[in-house]
């Protein structure tokens, strides 16, 4: 894993370890105060688990294309050039593979829809890839190679896997130009055209739904970006 | 910065605010710290910057000394010891007010650090950074003498003393020793990482109470920004 200061003056470290008050509300949601949207017009369940490190759990409600968008204040991100970026997570799919979708990271979308700005880890029941999208075009790469993973591809159920992007260079738009990816600490890919302009706008974002009319389960860990200061 | 800036809880208490957070803009809810706010005069309109690292804006209201007070709990805070830090990243952002009018520094003033009032008067306790159209001054407040530096010699201000309009400027306060009284004794100050100066024969007390604030205001009668990148705030701990 990537180490970066923790101080402000240095950069912005957003994360939640998910040890909160008991409040699962909008607007309320763990140590970031997370508003909640729903996807599909059916919320999913939110709950917390006993654990040492704070576990949030998002469960669907069993129809296909619903779920629920975690997220900050919209648009009040961008991503400037430059290294240092990072998104990572800790996450679990808690009882099944299939049907069960998750994109997590910074990004526009509150629906099923693939967002058309942000960078993101994107799982299709399980399958992993991870995109980067802006105003000057899309790029998306799957996950290879990966030992923890079936196939070096696919999320094992009930099984943690850590996952992380991290951006770097500087594209014709004045956006990060490089997205390479790493799986349970593993290099898992890299998308090296990112057309994200620096204008672009997006949020901080878990968004997780189902395809198969079965309530999926998605636990999630600890969610952490870090983004170095500009001058 | 000392690499003990970052220690744990058990070394000290560290408040910072990047204001990445969720849409609340109102009193109780503001940013990561859910500053409260209070109104000087009439109400400053208060949104957050689409930005990489989180930009809170303050835009004070058109009558002159129209403004805004963030703080956490009133009187929640008192300086005991040494080795407090205190700094920010601020702008007077150079956006559009009105029409084409653009914000300016005339008659943009604030205070950011620790103080006790929550009006455009000056505090009468606290340690804290003024600006006073831009032009940049630091305080210890006190019940018993006010120490005031002015900051001088810094190439990234106008005339090493005023800040420039759409530039982000680093503030930051470092007390250290202590004083009879058993509260902090010099403080320094340090502009974009230069140093500004420093205040000696502070005589704050261990025991006068302030609260984490950000006074933003005007006195020039027009609309006036305020862009606030971090708050950021080091309390040592003892006893």
């Amino acid at each position: 894993m990537a180490e970066f200061p923790l101080g402000p003056k240095e950069g912005t470290r957003v994360f939640d370890d998910f040890h909160s008050n008991a409040s699962v509300a909008t607007g309320l949601v763990g140590n970031l105060d997370w508003e909640i949207t729903a996807v599909g017009g059916g919320a999913s369940t939110l709950s917390y688990l006993a654990s040492p490190n704070g576990i949030l759990k998002m469960t669907t409600d069993g129809t296909t294309g619903h779920g629920s968008a975690l997220h900050l204040m919209a648009d009040k991100v961008v991503l400037a050039p430059g290294d240092g970026t990072i998104i990572r997570t800790r996450v679990r799919l808690g009882t099944q593979i299939a049907n069960n979708l998750f994109r997590i990271g910074i990004h526009d979308s509150v629906t099923t829809t693939e967002p058309t700005k942000g960078v993101w880890i994107d799982c299709a029941a399980g399958v992993l890839s991870f995109d980067v999208a802006g105003s000057g075009g899309d790029a998306s790469v799957n996950v290879g190679g990966v030992t923890t993973l079936t196939s070096g591809t696919t999320m094992v159920v009930d099984t943690w896997h850590d996952i992380e992007l991290r951006l770097s260079g500087r594209n014709v738009y004045g956006g990060p130009a490089n997205v390479r990816c790493f799986v349970d600490d593993e290099y898992a890919g890299e998308i090296k055209t990112s057309l994200l302009k620096s204008v672009d706008t997006m949020e901080f974002k878990i968004l997780h739904w189902d395809t198969g009319n079965v309530a999926q389960v998605l636990d999630i860990d600890y969610y952490e970006v870090y983004l170095p200061r500009n001058p | 910065m000392s690499d003990d800036f970052i220690g744990g809880s058990k070394d000290g208490t560290h408040i910072f605010d990047d204001f990445h957070s969720n849409s609340a803009i109102t009193t109780g809810l503001v940013g990561n710290l859910n500053w409260d706010m209070t109104t000087i005069a009439h109400a400053s309109t208060p949104s957050f910057v689409a930005s990489p690292n989180g930009v809170l804006r303050l835009a004070a209201a058109a009558a002159s000394g129209d403004g805004e007070a963030l703080t956490l709990k009133a009187d929640g805070v008192v300086l005991v010891g040494d080795g407090q830090v205190f700094r920010c990243r601020v702008r007077y952002p150079n956006s559009v007010t009105t029409g084409v009018v653009r914000n300016s520094l005339t008659g943009n003033n604030f205070r950011i650090g620790f103080g006790n009032l929550v009006t455009a008067v000056e505090h009468s306790v606290g340690v804290f950074l003024s600006s006073d159209a831009g032009v940049l001054t630091w305080t210890c407040a006190n019940t018993t003498t006010d120490v005031t530096g002015t900051v001088t010699g810094i190439p990234t201000l106008t005339g090493g003393t005023t800040m420039v309009l759409d530039k982000w400027h680093d503030l930051e306060l470092r007390l250290t020793e202590t004083n009879v009284v058993g509260a902090p004794y010099k403080i320094s100050c340090l502009v974009d990482g230069y140093p500004a100066g420093e205040i000696v024969t502070a005589v704050l007390a261990a025991n006068e109470t302030m609260e984490f604030s950000i006074v933003h205001y005007q006195d020039s009668g027009a609309i006036a920004h305020f862009d606030i990148d971090y708050y950021e705030a080091w309390i040592p701990r003892f006893g």
